[in-house]
């Protein structure tokens, strides 16, 4: 007589407990759905960017959905990985948001730091120019002292010699010139028309020469200072009155920058 | 004929089925670690909609936590633990939802910010 061992009774308990359980099932509706929206996901570049764990979930639900042993465990899974595909293309959507938000946050950042830096410029070179205007102000201030200083110089008559106390102007024009290194000046000396033309020439000529002397003793570069006399050429009162003969013995000081 | 020595592996066997017949979903412990899940996922959600963007995601969320218990008190645990399971999914995608609302606020605040600036700067 043959006796059952366990060997030979447990084997097709087994396989036909097993069978029972992974008999084919049709796949339903709402399960192909699922794997068309996972496929459509996949080939989304952001949800595969942003949402890779939750696709791989919803691979997962599927794979067991396919493999359910029964049509309410399928559909249950079916629309568990459609929610989670669902899940997987929201998040994509919100990282992209994020990554929007950031860039144009470093818009308006980029937009706030060229903003400040033109105003600073601008208000840089507003600040120049009204410092600009202060200097020239001054500059001018400085050259309106001076040849009101020397409207009032004064030769000794016949000589390159000045008065005394005459020395005011050309103290002042030394300031200046050391003040603006820059600075160059055209200095031309003018006499009556008493005596002889040539002499007045030579006389003019020494008179400018001798301020300019005067300034580079004072430490002011030569080549900054054009000195040519004029004699009588160029009067600028009539030579038939004193006060007239007066203002034609001059020395003119032109300003150049 | 059967005797005394050959109803032990035929016992045997028998328990063997039953293992795996539990093992294979046909009757299952009460699903209630999943159910406590759903019900915390589900109250991170709620937390996390802070304006409103996900109500009809919470809402089904709630409702199938809601079934999942009743079928776990009338003893149908494998209903149970499908219905804990699709509300964990539902829970997710309502917090999803919440958060993708608010990015896309932000996006949109930003996006007004910076017209606003570019006007005022023109």
């Amino acid at each position: 007589m043959k006796t059952l061992t366990v060997k030979k009774l447990l084997v097709p308990a087994i396989l036909a407990t097993l069978a029972s359980g992974c008999a084919d099932l049709q796949k339903s509706q709402s399960l192909l759905d699922a794997e068309k929206s996972y496929s459509q996901a996949t080939s989304d570049a952001n949800v595969l960017k942003y949402a890779t764990p939750e696709l791989n979930a919803a691979n997962k639900t599927l794979m067991s959905a396919g493999i359910a042993k029964n049509e309410a465990d399928m559909a249950s899974l079916a629309y568990i990985a459609n929610t989670q595909i669902e899940t997987a293309v929201t998040k994509a959507d919100a990282q992209q948001a994020h990554q929007n938000t950031q860039i144009l946050m470093e818009e308006k950042e980029q937009l706030i730091i060229s903003s400040v830096a033109a105003k600073k410029a601008s208000a840089q070179s507003e600040l120049a120019t009204m410092q600009q205007r202060v200097v020239s102000m001054e500059e001018n201030d400085a050259e309106q002292e001076i040849l009101l200083a020397f409207g009032n110089i004064e030769f000794v008559t016949g000589t390159a010699d000045l008065v005394p106390g005459a020395v005011v102007g050309i103290d002042l024009l030394a300031e200046y010139m050391t003040k603006y290194p820059t600075k160059t000046i055209g200095l031309s000396g003018h006499t009556d028309s008493s005596g002889k033309a040539e002499l007045n020439m030579k006389l003019s000529q020494k008179r400018a020469d001798f301020i300019r002397d005067v300034l580079v003793t004072k430490g002011i570069a030569a080549e900054r200072i054009t000195a040519i006399g004029y004699g009588q050429s160029q009067p600028t009162s009539s030579n038939t009155t004193r006060s007239g003969r007066q203002e034609n013995r001059r020395i003119e000081i032109e300003f150049n920058n | 004929m059967i005797t005394k020595k050959s109803t032990t592996p035929l016992i045997k066997v028998a328990a063997l089925s039953t293992t795996i017949s539990i093992l294979t979903a046909c009757g299952i412990a009460a699903p209630k670690t999943e159910i406590a899940y759903a019900e915390a996922a589900l109250q991170s959600a709620r937390n996390a909609d802070l304006k409103g963007n996900a109500g009809v995601q919470l809402e089904r969320a709630a409702n199938k936590l809601q079934q999942a218990k009743s079928e776990m008190e009338d003893g149908d645990n494998t209903k149970a633990l499908r219905l804990a399971n699709e509300t964990i999914a539902d829970a997710n995608l309502a917090q999803a939802r919440a958060q993708a609302g608010i990015a896309r606020s932000s996006e949109s605040d930003m996006k007004k910010s910076l017209e606003m600036m570019k006007t005022q700067l023109k």
